[in-house]
């Protein structure tokens, strides 16, 4: 590509990134065991058993069993799966719609992105809690409706990147080469535009991926996220609460569980930013 | 700048317009009954007809947007259907509350962050710096409820130092009033100090690398000086932007941690009318909080045109 | 007649009760004890009214604090004189005459007379009312003045529980001039009178120095809203509340009762927790798989898992601790053989699809989860639709769109609610029908009774809904507390019996 400006030796950079190489390894962490829950998990979670609840760690249960006799092990295992499906969802939800409004809005100027932006004011006005809370009471509380309820927040961000992006790239050499040679905008825009703009989307999505599991997690601990049978760690967290004075560890586990992916989302994210484009490194959040 | 300012206004304006509608719609269609909520399950089909009549929930939807918007136009936000008092009181003597909730939280996290982030710019680089950009990491990951529970049973339950929750009024003495705010506010100020600790050093480095700031160096200034006198002046201004954000965040998105402190505030004041379908208070606080929010925007904005010329001939 | 006499023995005890607490006050003011109470409640009212809305919370601040009635329901669901101190039934059942207290007054200082009463009385079952339980007064055909302390009030057909219904909060009677602004500013004739209203906070009551019956012991009250069952747990240890009457974490209560500051009391409630059925929903429809659905649902352990321990196990709609209750908890053991071999016989060996729509409260929630995962055994598969009360009343109540639903019944003595037409459950059977009509006519208590445990025994036979227990009611108090109500025959939090004892 024409506008990477010195390409040299990215994987020894990325090997030198502290934050790159924890973040890669939390967030790793996270999604294999996500991944292994949809094959195998050391318990079934569907079947309970009171007669087993509440029991400290074991060889049979690693991390115990909550107040039904579940594994918590496996909970934590399903709940990864929760948080990231539901996060990964909204962010594509975000890109999906973000990206070409921001695109659109950057192209065509003018009326069109003066009503792309305000309608991405007029999102950003909405306190995004409260706004999920009546979604969800719209909608009904549920894994589908927490997804739509967070990617709804998740695409003035990436229109703003992406248009941001846009408008940085205008004027530059190769967009002015290619439109001498008599492409359409929609093709320089496909071609020119989005490639070299993916790092920052990339960058974006790792983050809006970290706030997407913090969201799923307050959702669920309000009783709005994904239902039982499936696990959620908010929801571990809800009914672990009540329980803290004399089960602490349900309590403990699930919200370590959001604090190691988010915190590994988030050095990811950061890592690359780094990696992909030195030239973002001094900016923040 | 003063056309500037009128244009942003004029947006400002169309914001809120459209936010009424797209309140307003939400609420029309959301589905359970005011009235079968306030008389419950044994209510008879005559008595909750009485009562729809009574509420205006009969009247045609048109007419209950005009109605709506040019009350609350006139500072009159309706009638909530289950306190039976104005809107407009419920949100003042909740807004009491998460007002000084959301200062105190703000000024917790200022100064934590401050001396962290220019501390950390100081140093840059160096073991200190990287110890402070890591545990400014683990904060901002903190989910901010899970770490008020942790709070509330070290310090309300085990070394019984603070209430647990609950607010007593300020009229009960505004040091009780403070007592029970301390909790909620650090509970959220931390997760916020830790991305403002980021700014803020950010922001110094970026300042630092600036001509001027050579110049005064090469002037003889020592660098702590250099970095007290030009630096953080200079840096405050990506980071009030990030307070003016905060602040709206503090305000508005606080329902989880009033949930845990059983605290009333704003937050919760809507939380708890959706779920008792007093759409009146939750079309009318939304606005309020929707208002707010642009408004510090805009505070923002205008203050960002001020020191930055170029910005006012558009975004 | 024998009611009568019954109730004359009544009055004796309440006399007797009232004397010990008039006694309390005086050994209080000796040893200069605390004379305030910090109370705890789940839900916060939507407002004041009790004549004007259904929510408990209403009743569990006013009743019998602020408001009174001509009766009032006792700690056991007795029914006790309060406004009326005596009354007299004609033969036919038909005309009650009430001889009412002197010396009453609202809070306001407007003086309370027989006019208030038919004022109250014909206000609730006017056309346009707003009372939340107008059925109660549909009876009445008439209510008239004789004199000042006298009323005179006529039904139209004889009500077996008419003065019990009088008891209820929302029979209190309000005065004339006060009444449109009772919902913020309550007026009535109790010996607490409302005092200021935190929304989303706390409400405070203060004894009310022109009380007409014995003083309270208590100069001040504050009942604090706390919905969440871990702030609830919180707020108790911590001492910021002093009672929890009706305490949401039942998970808890071993440390309340391992802790010497505490006194925890287990009692009874009117809420008779079900899974209830649509009747007429697909499957459900055949009496069989109900039957086998009631085989599959393990009680013990759901009142072990989702009540840790806390709730009776019931058989049919009635409440355990009253006389007429029969045992039927052994109609259906938890069996999951027993109930695949009716699901196959009823033509579902494969069992089938369904939803569970759950309303808030953590009895049903957690509830759920474990029902859910008991039919599942027997193959039965459940889809977990959680629910607000707003969506629950009209979805599932109203509309009876739904398959299965858990909630608790907290009215008391409400099983004639499977007589009603159109009731959520689509239950039809004429021959229970019956069975009500004649229990309504009825006013011979043993009559009544067998008429009652017929009933328990059809609702059981027909497995209309699964009977899960009856919810418990787990009160928390500071150990220097006496006198809260350790059952909840009517959801209320009575404190005019409550003192701090040194």
């Amino acid at each position: 590509m024409d506008t990477f400006e010195a390409p040299i030796h990215p994987f020894r950079r990325a090997w030198k990134s502290r934050s790159f190489l924890i973040g890669l390894c939390l967030a790793s962490l996270i999604l294999i065991a996500g991944f292994i829950s949809l094959f195998w998990t050391p318990h079934a979670i569907d079947s309970l058993n009171v007669a087993n609840r509440l029991q400290a760690s074991s060889s049979q249960h690693w991390l115990g069993t909550d107040q039904y006799g579940r594994d918590i092990l496996s909970m934590l295992m399903i709940g990864a799966r929760t948080s990231i499906i539901v996060a990964l969802i909204a962010v594509g939800i975000g890109l999906l719609f973000g990206v070409p409004l921001g695109l659109l809005a950057a192209t065509k100027r003018g009326l069109v992105e003066e009503a792309v932006m305000r309608t991405n004011d007029l999102i950003f006005a909405f306190p995004a809690i409260l706004s999920a809370i009546l979604i969800t009471a719209l909608l009904g509380p549920g894994a589908v409706n927490a997804v739509i309820a967070i990617g709804i927040f998740n695409i003035p961000v990436f229109a703003r990147v992406a248009r941001g992006g846009a408008l940085s790239l205008s004027g530059r050499d190769f967009l002015l080469a290619a439109r001498l040679s008599g492409k359409s905008g929609l093709r320089i825009t496909l071609e020119h535009v989005l490639p070299n703009i993916a790092n920052l989307l990339i960058v974006q999505a790792t983050i809006q991926l970290s706030l997407g599991i913090l969201a799923e997690a307050g959702l669920s601990y309000l009783g709005l996220g994904p239902q039982p049978p499936l696990a959620s760690w908010g929801r571990m967290l809800n009914e672990a609460q009540t329980m803290m004075a004399f089960a602490p560890q349900l309590a403990l586990y699930p919200g370590l569980a959001i604090v190691v992916s988010v915190l590994g989302f988030n050095l990811l994210g950061d890592g690359l930013r780094d990696l992909l484009d030195p030239r973002l490194r001094r900016r923040i959040r | 700048m003063f056309s500037y300012g009128v244009l942003r206004l004029l947006g400002l304006s169309l914001t809120l317009f459209a936010a009424s509608i797209v309140v307003f719609v939400v609420l029309e269609v959301l589905p359970g009954d005011p009235a079968q909520v306030m008389l419950g399950i044994s209510a008879q089909e005559d008595t909750l007809a009485a009562l729809r009549e009574q509420l205006g929930l009969n009247a045609p939807v048109l007419t209950r947007y005009v109605d709506w918007v040019l009350g609350m136009l006139q500072g009159d936000f309706g009638i909530s259907y289950t306190y039976n008092v104005p809107v407009s009181e419920l949100i003042a003597e909740r807004a009491a509350v998460s007002l000084p909730l959301a200062a105190i939280a703000l000024i917790l996290s200022t100064a934590i962050a401050f001396p962290i982030g220019i501390m950390a710019a100081r140093f840059r680089g160096k073991a200190l710096d990287t110890g402070i950009m890591g545990l400014t990491q683990v904060g901002i990951a903190l989910p901010n409820f899970w770490f008020a529970i942790l709070l509330v049973y070290v310090f309300a339950i085990t070394l019984r130092l603070l209430p647990s929750g609950g607010f007593p009024g300020w009229d009960q003495g505004v040091l009780n009033g403070l007592e029970a705010l301390i909790l909620p506010a650090i509970a959220l100020a931390l997760p916020q100090a830790a991305i403002l600790a980021r700014v803020m050093r950010s922001a110094l480095i970026d300042v630092m690398s600036e001509d001027y700031i050579r110049t005064a160096r090469a002037k003889g200034l020592s660098a702590r000086v250099t970095l007290w006198r030009h630096g953080v002046r200079n840096a405050l201004i990506p980071v009030l932007t990030i307070l003016g954000l905060q602040f709206s965040f503090l305000v508005a998105g606080t329902v989880i941690i009033e949930n845990v402190f059983y605290l009333p505030g704003l937050g919760r004041l809507i939380f708890q009318a959706i779920t008792q379908r007093d759409l009146i208070t939750v079309k009318s606080g939304v606005m309020v909080l929707v208002a707010l929010v642009v408004l510090i925007t805009f505070i923002v904005d205008l203050a960002y045109a001020a020191v930055d010329p170029r910005l006012r001939r558009g975004r | 007649m024998k009611v009568q006499g019954t109730l004359k023995a009544l009055r004796s005890l309440a006399v007797g009760v009232a004397l010990v607490v008039s006694a309390s006050p005086l050994a209080l003011s000796v040893a200069h004890a605390k004379s305030a109470l910090s109370l705890g409640i789940v839900l916060e009212p939507p407002h004041l009214d009790p004549t004007a809305g259904a929510a408990a919370a209403i009743d569990e601040v006013t009743y019998a604090n602020v408001f009174e009635g001509l009766t009032r329901i006792g700690p056991n669901g007795e029914v006790l004189p309060a406004l009326a101190k005596s009354w007299e039934i004609s033969e036919d059942g038909l005309t009650y005459t009430f001889e009412l207290q002197d010396g009453v007054t609202f809070h306001d200082g407007t003086p309370f007379s027989a006019e208030d009463v038919k004022f109250s009385l014909d206000r609730a079952r006017a056309e346009d009312s707003t009372n939340a339980q107008k059925p109660l007064f549909a009876a009445i055909s008439a209510v008239n003045v004789a004199d000042e302390d006298t009323v005179q009030v006529t039904l139209s057909e004889p009500v077996g529980s008419f003065l019990f219904n009088l008891g209820w909060g929302d029979a209190v009677i309000v005065s004339k001039e006060s009444a449109a602004g009772n919902k913020t500013n309550p007026i009535g004739t109790g010996p607490f009178k409302f005092d200021r209203w935190i929304k989303g906070q706390e409400i405070s009551l203060d004894r009310y120095e022109g009380y007409w019956g014995t003083p309270v012991a208590l100069e001040e009250a504050s009942f604090k809203v706390i919905a969440d069952p871990n702030a609830a747990f919180a707020a108790m240890m911590s001492g910021d509340v002093d009672a929890f009457p009706n305490f949401p974490a039942p998970e808890t209560l071993i440390q309340f009762e391992a802790d010497p500051r505490f006194k925890v009391a287990v009692g009874s409630t009117e809420g008779e927790t079900i899974l209830a059925m649509n009747n007429e929903s697909g499957p459900l429809s055949n009496k069989l798989v109900r039957q086998a659905i009631s085989h599959a649902v393990n009680k013990q352990a759901l009142i072990d898992g989702a009540m840790f321990g806390r709730g009776t196990p019931i058989g049919s709609h009635f409440a355990p601790h009253h006389p007429a209750y029969e045992d039927l908890t052994g109609t259906y053991t938890f069996d999951p053989e027993k109930a695949k071999e009716l699901l196959k016989e009823a033509g579902y060996a494969e069992g089938f699809t369904a939803t569970l729509k759950l309303p808030p409260p953590q009895y049903a929630r957690r509830g759920g989860e474990l029902i859910r995962s008991d039919l599942q055994k027997v193959g039965i598969n459940l889809e977990i639709v959680p629910l607000e009360w707003a969506q629950w009343l009209s979805e599932v109540f109203r509309e009876k769109n739904y398959d299965f639903t858990i909630v608790s019944h907290t009215e008391p003595m409400d099983i004639g609610i499977y007589a009603r037409d159109d009731y959520y459950f689509n239950y039809k059977n004429p021959a229970f029908d019956d069975i009500i009509t004649q229990l309504n006519r009825e006013t011979d208590e043993e009559k009544r009774y067998a008429l009652m445990k017929q009933a328990q025994e059809m609702i059981a036979a027909d497995a209309v809904n699964v009977f899960l227990f009856q919810l418990g009611k787990a009160g928390v108090w500071d150990a220097n507390l006496q006198g809260l109500w350790v059952n909840s025959p009517i959801q209320a939090n009575d404190i005019t019996g409550v003192s701090w004892k040194n």
